[in-house]
């Protein structure tokens, strides 16, 4: 984890929940490139995640980690999947609102369903394009920017609820 | 016509009595006209037949009017009171006498049909006056009207009188009051006139005219004159004869003619004359009649008899004489023998016989039973006249007459052979089920309707090891295994009151102790009447295939849950493929481009045409594993299906499809039913999806893509078509274009995995639709998607 902008404490934050470094490193960069002017905090996996919005161990400082106003979540990580956390997270008072985007390489019906039961905002599947990576980072800016908050944004990138199966 | 009781009192007897009393008093003035002067003592009292007649008739109650009557003519001639009251009485008391003994003793509404009972009415006539006149010449003497001295002479007189009267009057009377027994034919007619005309003329004759005075023995003349009538014009005639013989006398003999009067004969000998005719004629009548009679009730009874040998179907009656030879015959005994009468009488009775029976002398073992036990049984073959045989079961009965000499035999015979028959086809239908029963690998039972057990075939008692005897009624079912039994038992119970097929398993112990499966299945026989009259059942040995079933079901669940963990793994492999194989590609395509947007200035174009390259491989790499992930989910992911407008669903895809149309400045064009489909929406968009890129993909680049999309509906299948004016599909790959991975070339160079179609199939096939392509080579292709209607 490494923050890309010095914090302010009115920033924004938007924590990255994923295993793969690959796509953490690709947030980052998108974040970068995106001129994003929210704080990005990233863990590598759902018990981390879960650590973090705890604030257990190193996580302990809410300056330095401060509770997230928007939940990017990876479904498949070893040991707690995107599910469980997101189940942990609806469950926890912290957090229960907390605008949450289900950010997965899925495109199976079934999860996309299930994340929306589960309680996600939107379900965004990884793109392929860097430049569609960008697009939607500055949509999550623009939405956490709102006041009051504003989905329109994000939900063109997210797949329709209620999908069938 | 019995009396009630005599002397209940009604207005309707008082006039009986009345008329009765002055009939009786008008025949009695005409009786004493022939009185004969001495002791006032009348020589024929016929008011004496006319009180019998009377009482016979009317009953006793009508005895006042004779006493009556009586009375009356004993004050008109002047005879003292109590004198003519003691004579009435008497004159009364006899004819109740004769009546009573009648009444007592003869016992026939017909008086004089029979010759005993007109000997008996003789008796009774003859002896009641006996006692009665008795009393009333001794009233008469008493009284001063007789004198005692000529008491016994006025007796015998006044019995004469009474017997007389009783015996001629009587009889008239009482005889013309039920019908005669002659049948008057004119020929009887006209012998009757004439033997009145004889009767009257020789009477004239003999008692009043010149042959009177010849002789003594004419009188007699007139005797078989009332003979013949007797034998020949019945009873009727017979006391009207009498009568008439009777009057000629009497008148002769008061007026002094006649030969009773010339010799001057004492007077009972006239009596005896007329008694003597009377009798005789009665006598002869009733003989005749008995005879008749007898004759016509023989008659009858051989009618009788006749009618019976005639009618009684199916049997042959007939006589035999007593050595055996057929003495009469029958037209059902030539029905059955086919002998006609005239052929077989006189011919022995063993013509009859098969030549093996009569060979070993049966003929003759039956007449012989026949004769010493005087009855005979018997039952075997017989010949009829043509040489057939039929079967006969008979009687025959030695025919004795009353000295117990034999005159013959009877012989009835009836013909049993369709029974006999009938026996036999039972006969063998019973062997043929015992075959089939004992044949079958079943164990075969029947059962009576009320459900005990009658027959176990030899498969089932050698199985239990048990006799049968033993297992009968409902004795099987302690081989039945002990948890089944109840449920057994009340199996059979419920077919059996129900009369329902009897179908239920359970398990019988074998002798072997070994307890096996067994299905059991019985059906009910029942009669013309719907009556149930027998059970058939079967028991077949399932237990192997009870366990090959048990073991099959096993081996079922055990390869199902096989099947569910390999699907399983199937999805979780589809699973890591949508997340973690698409992760690689799509990290090369990003930092592809990374490269490319951070580090252009640092590479010539080579470098960033391969960095092109890279990032486009790995797009197709993704795309391929979208479409193989498509296409293994379509095989087992849920599909709901429901109706669907194919008109929105078509309008949806080309919407999705709008900038490659324009792009290609492709035409399309529709057509105008659009039903209804069964189906997924998805699915069918992504079907419609394939088709319509395919008609812009595979149209040439020199000519605008035409693509017309129709659809029609018929006998409950719906289908859709793409037709396009493409490059059209060789004949040859016609029928591969829904393999997976297969491509064709098209002029476009437009991406494509070759699973577009191996994908349509599927998602048709989830849809319970089909699809197909037809085309020309060079001039388009058409595909089709069938659907249900909805």
């Amino acid at each position: 984890m490494r923050p890309v902008r010095k914090q302010t404490y009115t920033m924004k934050t938007l924590l990255f929940v994923d295993d793969n470094p690959n796509d953490r490193f690709l947030v980052e960069m998108g974040c970068a490139m995106a001129h994003v002017s929210f704080l990005l905090k990233t863990v590598a996996s759902g018990v981390e995640a879960i650590r973090y919005l705890n604030g257990e161990g190193e996580f302990a400082d809410r300056v330095e980690h401060p509770l997230p106003d928007l939940i990017f979540l990876d479904l498949k990580m070893p040991e707690m999947d995107g599910f469980q956390v997101l189940r942990w997270i609806r469950s926890h008072p912290a957090t229960r609102v907390t605008p949450l985007a289900v950010y997965s390489a899925s495109i199976i019906p079934e999860d996309i369903t299930k994340g929306y039961s589960d309680g996600a905002n939107y379900f965004i599947t990884k793109p392929s394009d860097l430049t569609v990576l960008i697009d939607i980072l500055r949509a999550a800016d623009k939405c956490l920017a709102a006041e009051p908050r504003n989905d329109d944004a994000l939900v063109q990138f997210s797949a329709p609820a209620g999908e069938r199966s | 016509m019995k009396a009630g009781l005599p002397f209940s009192f009604s207005w309707k007897w008082l006039a009986q009595l009345a008329g009765f009393a002055g009939l009786y008093l008008a025949l009695a003035r005409f009786g004493n006209v022939a009185v004969v002067a001495e002791g006032n003592v009348p020589m024929v009292w016929p008011a004496a037949g006319l009180a019998v007649a009377g009482l016979w008739w009317g009953g006793y109650r009508l005895a006042p009017a004779i006493a009556l009557g009586g009375f009356v003519f004993a004050w008109l001639n002047g005879v003292p009171a109590p004198v003519g009251a003691a004579a009435a009485f008497a004159s009364m008391l006899g004819p109740v006498v004769v009546v009573l003994l009648m009444r007592r003793y003869i016992d026939a509404p017909r008086l004089f049909d029979r010759v005993g009972d007109v000997f008996l009415f003789f008796l009774c006539a003859a002896v009641a006056p006996a006692l009665v006149d008795a009393l009333g010449v001794a009233s008469l003497c008493w009284g001063g009207v007789g004198k005692w001295d000529d008491f016994h002479r006025l007796w015998l007189l006044s019995w004469a009188g009474d017997l007389m009267g009783m015996l001629i009057a009587a009889p008239a009377l009482l005889v013309w009051t039920w019908p005669d027994n002659l049948r008057w034919t004119p020929r009887k007619r006209i012998e009757a006139a004439g033997g009145f005309a004889l009767l009257t003329i020789c009477s004239a004759l003999i008692f009043t005219g010149k042959l009177a005075s010849i002789g003594v023995g004419f009188p007699f003349l007139v005797l078989p004159i009332v003979v013949w009538i007797a034998v020949r014009l019945g009873q009727r005639a017979t006391v009207s004869a009498t009568l008439l013989a009777c009057a000629f006398p009497v008148w002769g003999t008061l007026h002094g003619m006649g030969p009773f009067a010339e010799l001057d004969m004492p007077l009972p000998v006239l009596a005896l004359f007329m008694g003597v005719m009377a009798m005789t004629g009665l006598v002869l009548a009733a003989s005749v009649t008995e005879r008749r009679q007898a004759q016509s009730a023989l008659r009858q009874s051989e009618e009788r008899f006749r009618l019976l040998v005639e009618s009684a179907k199916g049997y042959a009656i007939y006589m035999l004489d007593a050595e055996g030879r057929i003495a009469t015959w029958s037209a059902e005994a030539e029905r059955i023998k086919g002998y006609r009468s005239e052929e077989i009488v006189g011919k022995p009775f063993r013509t009859f016989f098969t030549p093996e029976d009569a060979h070993r002398g049966v003929p003759d073992q039956v007449l012989r039973m026949a004769r010493e036990e005087g009855q005979a049984r018997y039952e075997g073959w017989r010949v009829r006249k043509d040489g057939s045989r039929f079967c006969v079961e008979g009687i025959i009965t030695a025919v004795r007459d009353e000295n117990g000499a034999l005159n013959g035999f009877s012989k009835v015979a009836h013909d049993v052979t369709d029974r006999k028959q009938a026996e036999e086809v039972l006969r063998q239908n019973e062997a043929r089920f015992r075959t089939l029963a004992e044949g079958l690998p079943q164990l075969v039972w029947t059962c009576l309707p009320d459900g005990r057990c009658d027959y176990l075939s030899p498969q089932w008692v050698r199985y239990t090891g048990v006799p049968e005897e033993q297992q009968l009624g409902f004795g099987w079912l302690a081989q039945v295994d002990p948890d089944d039994r109840e449920r057994a038992a009340a199996a059979w119970k419920g077919a059996v009151e129900t009369h329902a097929t009897l179908d239920v398993e359970f398990r019988i112990r074998g002798a072997d102790g070994a307890h096996r499966w067994f299905k059991a299945r019985a059906v009910p026989l029942r009669d013309s009447e719907g009556h149930v009259v027998k059970w058939f059942g079967t028991s077949t040995d399932i237990d192997d295939q009870k366990r090959a079933n048990e073991l099959l079901e096993a081996k079922v669940q055990e390869r199902t849950a096989q099947l569910q963990a390999s699907l399983s793994s199937v999805e979780e492999l589809l699973y890591t493929i949508a997340h973690d194989l698409r992760a690689p590609n799509r990290h090369m395509q990003s930092f592809a481009q990374l490269l490319l947007l951070e580090h252009a200035d640092r590479l010539d174009d080579k470098a960033r045409d391969y960095l092109g390259r890279i990032g486009a491989a790995a797009a197709r790499s993704d795309e391929l594993i979208r479409d193989l992930l498509e296409y293994g989910r379509l095989s087992h992911e849920a599909v709901a299906l429901a109706p669907v407008d194919l008109r929105q669903a078509v309008q949806a895809v080309l919407r999705a499809v709008a900038g490659e149309i324009q792009r290609r400045n492709a035409h399309v064009q529709f057509g105008r039913e659009w039903p209804r489909v069964v189906a997924n929406e998805r699915l069918l968009e992504q079907i419609l999806t394939n088709f319509v890129t395919n008609a812009l993909t595979y149209a040439p680049l020199d000519r605008e893509p035409e693509i017309t999309i129709s659809a029609e509906s018929e006998g409950g299948k719906a289908v859709l078509r793409v037709q396009d004016n493409g490059i059209g599909i060789p004949p040859d790959q016609i029928d591969r274009v829904f393999e997976p991975f297969i491509r064709l070339p098209n002029e476009t160079h437009a991406p494509g995995t070759g699973m577009g179609l191996a994908i349509v199939k599927k998602a048709a096939e989830r849809l319970n639709g089909a699809v197909g392509a037809d085309s020309t080579l060079g001039k388009g292709s058409c595909f089709w998607l069938e659907l249900q209607a909805a």
